[in-house]
């Protein structure tokens, strides 16, 4: 009972410190601070527009089920619910506008429309009050404020170009697809898109108002776009990981039992473990004020390590005392963790904050661990019951063996031809095939745009910024006729260049001109009908020029926001293009006729940002490497212990990585961390079986512990290897593969044992 | 003695009332019976924006499937196709818009109207309208006063009035709840 005592004791006194250590610290979900450093303005556009890009924002809608009034009915309906919730920035449906949102329009629209001159011909301007003649024979009273104040018909194509949609039909002026079966709407939302737990609740909200105002209808909605899909990952993604850490606890568990026979000892063996963990928090908080998601999930697994050590402690304990079995791997043990002390500092040293963060915590977890397990546990006064049970050796002595497959593995990795890397981001995270087709129809019948690429225009002033805009977009005009691209969105439809606005300004005739021209083109309007449009054209005088301000609290700022940036040295803007089927044939149009806008392929751009990450992260690991290499050269006395220490382990990581490579068409980053972890571990094995096999007895022990070690890390990662994320799965593949395969190049490689 | 002078004066009312049913739907037969096809009207509409009331002109007529065809001629070209559920807009550019009738009362109650009556089907006018019939028999001018059952309808329009003469409608008044007055003249003659 007293030793029960003092474990909890302990337990609890490390878990109090851990609590007081974390209490204030904020678990930081931002994927882009876990991205590595953009090297280039492509790459920070990419880390830009992950952490908060407009195509990220937008939620695309589907109503089917119910006859196409109804439809339209409810598709208004739902406008007017959903512009209630938080977190929504503008909702679309098509809808004929409603005047007082689009207030400021009617403020601008002068300077907004193009093609002035065309729209002050006689016949056009005769054409215009005509159709005004007839919506109001059609309509009557309700539109005769309207006629007022718009004769020319500008608020119709302005509110067209402000939504940002290109539906193909219109019904009670709600839009539809091309089969007039389904209604569309957009939601632009004002959240980030990282901010998951955010997204959620936005995308529930949205679902059930929708459900109060479907509720006698049996109607469809369907809703799609990236927050979508992103919320869901992120759903599927956790599901998973619960599911598998209770699956691999429990194995844990029992594995530890097996070993033990005693739930006392999984009781104190779990301290190390426990006391890495605080200390991790501890030195994440103390380095960075914060820990980021990723790097507990992470963390976590690399302390996997950890739970080595009071297995080889208690495994040697039967035949000693618990304190003398300390005494004796003492050695092995610091060594090991020492040399894998080394390569997380070097990972600490990335340039990435999150990789970072990763480094400081794992550092920190082991060293406590390994001083827990040997200065702590032994003091417990712990006793570990039965006989000492050691293993025979089951493979024969086959030290060469491991380095011939090395040799084969290095061979199959730097084949000419074979996939050895993949930068792809795709297959890190769980998407589901039918959110990705519905974005893509819906996408698709909204004319919205295009997510992989986009158009970008850098100047260092504002009004140069615009210039150039409006320069592309008429090389994006001829483009078009070239058929290269269908649409697009610039800021410069609400924010024109200073010259051009002059430039309108002065198109504009003074309101006594155009009630002239009014009267000539249509004499059956009283003189005063057009009194409001007019006094609207006098203030133009007195109107500010548009600045990008001017739409700050119209539902139009986001819009504006996201595709005009300033940065520290200077203005950027995006242009989306949609329809675009062949960027490289864009790019190259717009190249040949010398224009200011750059296509960026977010995708290529993205990868290229992943592969310089992964060879930041190889290039000090192999550092790590060598520093380890010298660090045993220089404790075992010479080159020749080192290398027989080594080469099982380097033999299993290359072996590993082959497999790997096979296995997935390439290593990923996240291969690269997995293979550090089992290269820990592996290490371990191998300075336990060739350091502590000095009687066949301890080697027998020696066998026993490893086999266990085996069993319970490779165990853990195994099921993780189960997982439907990519990441996971990667991961845990990797590791189990690596400490299997140490594991036999360890038993394969022990020394001969003096025979008694 | 005098219930039985009730009794009599009650059959009579009865006899009238049946009487103004029959009225109405022997002009509905009449009017069915000449069959206009198709029916040039100019229509009417006051509205402040303009010095003159608005004329449009063109053509009324009848196709299967409870459609109602406009074709105006004046002041643009403008084809308008009314349907039980819709109303589609095909200007002379090609370009077309579509909307319910839910947002065009007028229009809805136009096309029922003149459905019933073109179609000389009295029990559909009674359905969606409250007839009243001022009338002589014969060739006599008469006037037939429809003021719409359906809440979405009545909430606009309060009453279409007919007149015709004979198997003719020469003209039909729309009276609107804003007090709007829409004239519609049926010329015989193209």
């Amino acid at each position: 009972m007293n030793a029960w005592l003092r474990v909890v004791l302990l337990a609890m006194l490390i878990a109090a410190t851990g609590w007081l250590a974390v209490r204030h610290l904020e678990i930081d979900h931002r994927i882009d601070r876990f991205l590595p450093t953009p090297a280039s303005p492509q790459q920070a556009l990419v880390a830009d527009q992950v952490g908060s890009g407009p195509g990220s924002r937008l939620i695309l809608a589907g109503l089917e089920g119910a006859e196409t009034s109804t439809l339209a009915t409810l598709s208004h309906q739902l406008v007017e619910r959903w512009r209630e919730i938080d977190g929504v920035a503008q909702v679309e449906n098509g809808s004929d506008f409603d005047l007082d949102r689009l207030e400021p329009l009617f403020v601008a629209r002068f300077l907004l429309v193009d093609g002035i001159a065309d729209r002050l011909e006689p016949e056009s301007v005769s054409d215009s009050l005509n159709e005004r003649r007839a919506d109001l024979a059609l309509a009557g009273r309700q539109v005769e404020s309207l006629i007022r104040r718009d004769p020319l018909g500008l608020l119709p194509e302005l509110a067209e170009s402000a939504t940002g949609g290109r539906a193909p039909a219109r019904f009670d002026g709600a839009w539809f697809d091309a089969g007039g079966q389904r209604a569309l709407l957009l939601v632009r939302t004002s959240l980030p898109p990282f901010d998951i737990a955010g997204q959620q609740q936005l995308l529930d909200e949205l679902r059930g108002q929708a459900e109060e105002a479907l509720t006698e209808h049996a109607v469809d909605l369907k809703l799609a776009g990236t927050p979508v899909i992103a919320v869901d990952s992120a759903r599927q993604s956790r599901r998973d990981a619960v599911r598998l850490s209770a699956l691999a606890g429990g194995f844990l568990l029992l594995v530890l039992l097996l070993a033990w026979r005693s739930v006392l000892l999984v009781a104190a063996g779990s301290l190390p473990l426990l006391a890495g963990v605080v200390s991790g928090l501890l030195v994440t908080a103390l380095a960075f004020g914060q820990v980021h998601a990723l790097t507990l999930a992470f963390g976590f697994t690399l302390l996997g390590v950890a739970m080595d050590y009071p297995l080889h402690l208690f495994g040697h304990s039967r035949e000693h005392s618990m304190r003398s079995a300390a005494r004796t791997i003492r050695t092995p043990l610091l060594l090991g963790a020492l040399s894998t002390l080394i390569a997380y500092l070097a990972v600490w040293q990335s340039a990435s904050p999150g990789l970072s963060q990763l480094g400081a915590f794992s550092s920190a977890g082991l060293a406590a661990a390994a001083a827990v397990t040997l200065l702590v546990l032994p003091h417990l006064k712990l006793d570990v019951p039965g006989k000492p049970h050691p293993m025979p050796r089951i493979l024969p002595r086959l030290p060469w063996l491991p380095g011939l497959l090395a040799l084969v593995a290095a061979g199959v990795l730097w084949w000419p031809g074979q996939p050895g890397i993949s930068d792809e981001l795709t297959r890190l995270t769980p998407v589901d095939p039918q959110l990705v087709a519905d974005d893509a129809a819906l996408r698709q019948s909204l004319g919205a745009d295009d997510l992989g690429w986009l158009l970008v225009v850098r100047e260092p002033e504002l009004e140069a910024t615009l210039q150039a805009v409006e320069s592309a977009v008429t090389d994006l005009e001829s483009a078009a006729g070239q058929g290269l691209i269908e649409g697009w969105q610039a800021v410069t439809e609400l924010v024109p260049s200073r010259a051009r606005q002059q430039q309108r300004r002065q198109q504009w005739p003074g309101p006594g001109h155009m009630r002239e021209l009014l009267t000539q083109g249509n004499s059956e309007f009283r003189a005063d009908a057009f009194d409001p449009f007019l006094a609207d054209l006098a203030a133009l005088d007195s109107l500010e020029p548009i600045e990008p301000g001017f739409w700050q609290s119209t539902p139009l700022a986001a819009r504006v926001e996201s595709l005009l940036t300033q940065r520290e040295d200077g203005w950027r803007a995006l242009i989306l293009t949609a329809g675009v089927d062949d960027p490289a044939a864009l790019d190259q149009w717009l190249r040949e006729h010398g224009s200011p806008a750059q296509l960026v392929n977010l995708r290529e751009t993205s990868e290229s940002m992943v592969a310089d990450y992964r060879r930041e992260v190889g290039l000090s690991l192999a550092i790590a490497a060598m520093l380890i290499m010298a660090l045993l050269g220089f404790r075992l006395g010479g080159i020749r212990p080192m290398a027989e220490v080594i080469l099982p382990v380097a033999a299993a990581i290359l072996c590993t990585a082959a497999v790997m490579a096979r296995l997935d068409q390439g290593l990923s980053i996240v291969h690269l961390i997995g293979l550090l972890l089992a290269g820990g571990v592996g290490l371990d094995f191998a300075l336990f079986g060739r350091r502590l096999s000095n009687t066949r007895l301890q080697a027998g022990l020696t066998r026993r512990t490893l086999a266990f070690c085996t069993l319970s890390s490779g165990g853990v990662f195994l099921i993780l290897g189960l997982s439907e994320i990519g990441l996971l799965r990667m991961l845990g593949q990797t590791v189990a593969i690596g400490i299997l395969l140490s594991l036999l190049f360890a038993w394969m490689s022990q020394p001969r044992e003096p025979d008694h | 003695m005098i219930s039985g002078i009730l009794a009599s004066l009650m059959l009579a009312a009865a006899t009238t009332g049946s009487d103004c049913a029959d009225a109405l739907d022997r002009l509905l037969d009449r009017l069915a019976a000449a069959d206009a096809g198709e029916l040039t009207f100019v229509e009417h509409r006051h509205s402040e924006l303009l010095t003159e009331p608005q004329r449009a002109s063109g053509t009324l007529r009848r196709e299967e499937g409870g459609r109602l065809v406009r074709e105006i001629v004046k002041p643009t070209r403008q084809t308008q196709v009314l349907t039980e559920s819709h109303v589609e807009i095909r200007r002379s550019d090609g370009s077309q818009r579509r909307f319910s009738l839910r947002r065009a009362p007028e229009l809805a109650t136009l096309r029922r109207a003149l459905h019933g009556l073109l179609s000389g089907q009295a029990e559909v006018l009674r359905e969606d309208f409250v007839p009243s019939l001022d009338s002589a028999e014969g060739d006599g001018p008469w006037q037939l006063t429809l003021e719409p059952r359906a809440p979405e309808l009545a909430e606009r329009v309060e009453r279409l009035v007919v007149d015709g003469s004979g198997a003719r409608i020469t003209r039909f008044e729309m009276h609107l709840r804003d007090g709007e007055i829409i004239r519609t003249e049926i010329d015989p003659q193209k």
